[in-house]
């Protein structure tokens, strides 16, 4: 498709997010016309973007910088549509032009903030997150996603910072009120957690995710019952959730319901064959069921899915014990202490010798 | 009317449900007076052994209750075939049922019988109800028995308070059953199997520390003077055997000779941690004494009595040395008591070189029924024992008590289900790690008689660690992991290390029999001495944790060898094989300190160091023509000029401290090495996988040591 006449375009403008209202034209400059003329590719660019026509959004942009190379939003709208193709390291050279353009379009930092964080490089998406909120105090996403690479990072204090500014500047954020309800989990505030939880199901109810993490919160929280409760509400909404499955299962198995338990790892099997956890967890339960060759058999499976699960290995351990097979078990407490567990080393000091 | 009488008592004996009190009356049995001639002289001669005895159990000895027990086995064939004959006589039944109650694995027996009798005649006997509530006991049916004890106890018209009490004890025992059997002890118990237990009895089984040695008693076939037996007596004098283990096989049990098995009773006590001596048990005069015998080379020698302290007229039956030998615990009836058989403790007397006065264990352990079965562990301060008394569930129950910082005995624990039945336990010894211990019993899967059976102990349950992952960020489709705190799991295991290996010439690699002396380093003092056997030069020490040990190796014309064991009070049970060798005091040879010590990157010596120096004085006096090199050396971390110099300067500190001591100064060269003679190369070091181990190579590196430079 060839470029239509600016002027029918520039009529056509639309406007959407990544839109912006394009500046006055002096008609009779030559550059001024050239500039309509780039305009009109950059209209047309924004249309094919709005239909998710990526490809020729880019070919549009392409024209417009072709005739004006200072061309800003031009670059930036380029550089927006190689990030939804996930070109991430073009759309960073784009991003790049279109700050040193404009140093405070904030949504331009907040983009390539995006790109670099797909492309795991955290301490430049960090850098700039922080100069998307220096422009523009307000917008809650570069929060959230800062506030998630420090989640990452470990730092959950700075992350529930910047939730809790991204849940000020938009109070229905339901993914800010999730993601601060985890990092409260992982600094073991459960009450916290669980309030945020129940406050992303206030926002949207239609999450399996929150649900599962409300699960996982009450599970930690030795509150089960409940616990089994979310895993259902869950299951319900995605029932290929062979993670909620499992962490059902872990929460019957903490309530003494080992039967229900393998019930629930079966699922999840089931659904992801090569669900490791799910096969380690079911010889936890077969165990308490003092079905030892059934531990084994399942921690075998697991070893072979991933054969430096050191959980496994030590589980495999304890049944094996119980088998009487002691230097079977002793290997294997040995092998999960030279994988990081320290009751490895402590079983086999204490059974083996 | 006489045919309608046969024909109504026809139906009473066939019928069981409506059984009636069938008395042997030679009336009621016209028909079969053969039979019933026979049954009646079956019933007599029952009734005959029953009548030998009191009724009560209650102030008799175990010699009378032994007595008694095999007695009432002999009447129980008679009975049962007069009950075979009638079996609707209360009288009988109830005589069966306490028949059944002596017996070694048919106990349960006895229920069916004594419950018949009361049926029949509910006023069969007065303790009827006790002895059903005994045999419920036996079989563990707890609650049954409570029932029927409380139902004897509700008809004791006599109110004698020494039966009430028992009945009473009876009751606990059964409610302590029950809160133990609901909790049940993890362990494997393994009948020992062959080549030790045989179709005789084996049972007083001991083991060293390390288990590679076991002693039992057994009355076998083959026992020293069984050839002298009267003809048809199987009851065979005990013999004491041993056993090895050999590349984890148990050796075929041998005799252990004329030296200590004599034509009477010899049955195992104890044997020291290191199996260098053992005590045994000898009943010349009937009284039951504690003797010793010491492995000398490769020969035991005869046991020699123990000294008046421990032996007296009564009855001493059991005994364990403590770790380093200094401390004898034994078991006595002598008058004085708490109870009956009570534990008592003993010092040696290093002046007297003997057994010093010995002292009751008090009120905390002993009971006034019976203790028995003493065992110290190597650890120095878990005693076990065997007691009718504490919170048994029925007759003896092994317990355990641990020694309190103040010196006193903490309240006795009992070893739990199924360690501990409701019939006796006795004669439990444990190994060093605490997770094996054996004992003997009679089952019914058993090899025959008594057997020596294994328990192993398995700890608190190993937790299992379950994993889960959640999509905690909604915004990353990838789920993170939940982290799993790992569950802390209690020691199962003693916290002692068994020090043992073999002492040897280090040219000729031959063993010698060398002196082995414990030293607390930090207090500066003598632990215990040991001999390693002169024969194979084997020696075991045990150290419980929290002391830093030295251990110095000592023989003539040899130069001293110095070991240091640092040992935190938190580290659980390990086994160290360390052999030494020693060399003789010529040119060259040379000798590392181990238990020198210097304050943290200075030259400065500690004062736990002194002892080891005054060590390296005595043996330049000792030997005034030697001269020596005394060297440090660094690890290799830190520069080598840095490193230089501090092992020079710590090398001149313990030189200076030698001339102090009044050392000429010309027999003494300084040097110091640096890290220049690494005992572990870096390389070495870089292949270790554990940080502990690699710490530990660089202390090897770091040391001190002396070389013999001229004669």
């Amino acid at each position: 498709m060839k470029p239509l006449n600016s002027f029918l375009l520039l009529s056509l403008l639309s406007f959407s997010l990544i839109s912006f209202a394009q500046d006055d034209v002096n008609i009779g400059d030559s550059t001024a016309l050239d500039g309509m003329i780039s305009q009109g590719y950059y209209n047309t660019g924004i249309e094919k973007f709005n239909t998710k026509d990526y490809q020729n959004a880019i070919i549009y942009f392409d024209s417009a910088i072709t005739l004006t190379p200072n061309y800003e939003k031009a670059f930036f709208n380029r550089g927006s549509a190689k990030f939804q193709l996930k070109d991430y390291n073009n759309a960073i050279t784009d991003f790049n032009e279109s700050i040193t353009l404009s140093p405070d379009s904030s949504e331009a930092y907040y983009l390539r903030g995006r790109s670099h964080q797909e492309l795991k490089d955290q301490e430049k998406a960090i850098k700039d997150y922080t100069d998307a909120i220096r422009v523009s105090p307000k917008k809650p996403e570069s929060y959230y996603y800062r506030g998630g690479i420090y989640f990452l990072d470990g730092k959950y204090k700075e992350a529930i910072t910047d939730y809790t500014n991204a849940i000020k500047n938009k109070p229905n954020y339901a993914y800010a009120y999730n993601d601060r309800g985890s990092a409260k989990r992982q600094l073991k505030d459960l009450t916290g957690a669980i309030k945020d939880y129940q406050k992303a199901i206030l926002v949207d109810k239609n999450l399996p995710f929150v649900y599962n993490n409300l699960g996982s919160a009450y599970r930690n929280n030795k509150q089960y019952d409940k616990a089994i409760t979310n895993y259902d509400k869950a299951i319900k909404i995605k029932n290929d959730y062979y993670m909620a499955y499992n962490n059902r299962g872990f929460a019957k198995h903490e309530k003494g319901d080992y039967k229900g338990a393998i019930s629930d790892y079966n699922d999840a099997i089931r659904i992801k064959a090569s669900y490791v956890y799910a096969y380690n967890n079911r010889a936890a339960a077969k165990y308490k069921l003092k079905d030892y060759k059934g531990a084994v058999a399942d921690c075998d499976k697991a070893i072979t899915l991933n054969d430096s699960y050191a959980a496994a290995y030590l589980n495999r351990g304890i049944a094996q014990e119980m088998l009487r097979e002691q230097d079977k078990a002793c290997e294997d407490w040995n092998k999960a202490a030279s994988l990081g567990l320290k009751n490895g080393k402590s079983f086999s000091q204490q059974s083996c010798n | 009317m006489k045919k309608y009488i046969y024909l109504f008592t026809l139906i009473l004996v066939a019928s069981v449900i409506n059984a009636q009190d069938i008395p042997f009356d030679k009336k009621l049995f016209k028909e079969r007076k053969d039979e019933f001639k026979e049954a009646k002289k079956n019933l007599d001669a029952g009734n005959a052994i029953f009548e030998v005895y009191p009724n009560t159990y209650l102030d008799i000895n175990d010699r009378q209750y032994t007595e008694r027990k095999l007695a009432y086995r002999e009447a129980l064939s008679p009975l049962f075939k007069a009950n075979k004959f009638n079996p609707n006589n209360a009288e009988l039944n109830y005589k069966i049922g306490r028949c059944y109650l002596m017996s070694s694995v048919y106990k349960d027996e006895s229920i069916p019988h004594l419950l018949k009798a009361i049926k029949l005649n509910p006023n069969v006997a007065s303790d009827a109800h006790y002895h059903l509530g005994i045999g419920y006991h036996l079989t563990m049916d707890f609650d049954k028995a409570i029932a029927a004890f409380n139902k004897y106890k509700s008809t004791l018209a006599s109110k004698n308070p020494a039966e009430l009490e028992d009945v009473n004890k009876r009751i606990e025992e059964c409610k302590t059953g029950k809160k133990l059997i609901a909790k049940p002890k993890r362990v494997f118990i393994d009948n020992f199997g062959r080549p030790v237990n045989g179709k005789y009895p084996e049972y007083g089984a001991i083991i060293s520390a390390d288990e590679s040695i076991m002693m039992f008693t057994s009355r076998r076939n083959t026992s020293t003077g069984a050839n002298k037996m009267p003809e048809g007596v199987t009851d065979y004098f005990e013999d004491i055997y041993i056993t090895k283990k050999v590349d984890g096989k148990w050796t075929v049990p041998e005799n252990m000779g004329s030296q200590i098995n004599t034509n009477g009773h010899d049955a195992t006590i104890a044997v020291a941690p290191d199996a260098q001596s053992m005590l045994v048990y000898k009943d010349t005069k009937g009284d039951g004494n504690i003797y010793e015998c010491k492995l000398e080379g490769d020969v035991w020698s005869k046991p020699k009595k123990l000294n008046k302290y421990i032996n007296t007229k009564y009855h001493e039956s059991s005994a364990s040395y403590s770790n380093d030998g200094k401390t004898l615990y034994f078991v006595s009836n002598k008058p004085g008591g708490i109870g009956n058989h009570d534990m008592y403790v003993t010092k040696w007397d290093e002046e007297k070189q003997d057994w010093g006065e010995a002292k009751n264990l008090g009120t905390n352990l002993n009971t006034k029924y019976n203790e028995e079965a003493v065992l110290i562990h190597p650890d120095g301060k878990t005693l076990y024992f065997s007691s009718q008394g504490h919170n048994s569930m029925g007759n003896y129950d092994i317990f355990k008590s641990s020694l309190n910082d103040d010196g006193t005995w903490g309240t006795p624990e009992n070893l739990g289900y199924p360690i501990n039945t409701v019939d006796d336990d006795v004669f439990f010894v444990i190994n060093a790690s605490g997770r094996r211990g054996y004992y003997s019993s009679f089952k019914e899967d058993g090899h025959g008689e008594k057997d020596i059976y294994m328990i192993t102990f398995l700890g608190p349950e190993k937790p299992f660690q379950l994993n889960s992952e959640d999509n905690l960020l909604a915004s990353v489709a990838k789920p993170v992991s939940e982290k799993v705190v790992e569950k802390q799991v209690d020691a199962l295991t003693k916290r002692i290390t068994i020090l043992k290996g073999v002492t040897s010439d280090c040219k000729t690699l031959q063993p010698v029999g060398a002196s082995l002396e414990l030293i607390d380093v930090d207090e500066n003092k003598t632990l215990a001495t040991f001999e390693s056997n002169k024969t194979t030069g084997k020696y075991l020490v045990s150290l419980p944790s929290g002391k830093n040990y030295g251990l110095i190796v000592r023989k003539e014309s040899y130069l001293f060898h110095s070991e240091n064991f640092n040992i935190p009070a938190t580290a659980a049970y390990e086994e160290v094989q360390k052999d030494i060798c020693l060399k003789k005091i010529e040119v060259g040879s040379v000798i590392v300190l181990k238990n020198i010590f210097y304050d943290y990157n200075k030259a400065t010596l500690r004062d736990a160091s002194k002892n080891e120096l005054d060590r390296l004085t005595k043996l330049l006096n000792d030997n005034p023509t030697i001269k020596i090199e005394l060297s440090a050396h660094t690890d290799s971390r830190g520069s080598n000029t840095y490193n230089e110099k501090l092992s020079l300067r710590r090398a001149q500190s313990c030189v200076d401290y030698l001339i102090e001591k009044g050392i000429a100064s010309s027999r003494l060269v300084s040097k110091g090495y640096g890290e220049t003679k690494l005992i572990k190369s870096d390389a070495e070091i870089a292949k270790l996988k554990f940080e502990d181990e690699k710490e530990a190579a660089h202390q090897e590196n770091r040391r001190t040591e002396f070389k013999i430079i001229a004669k």
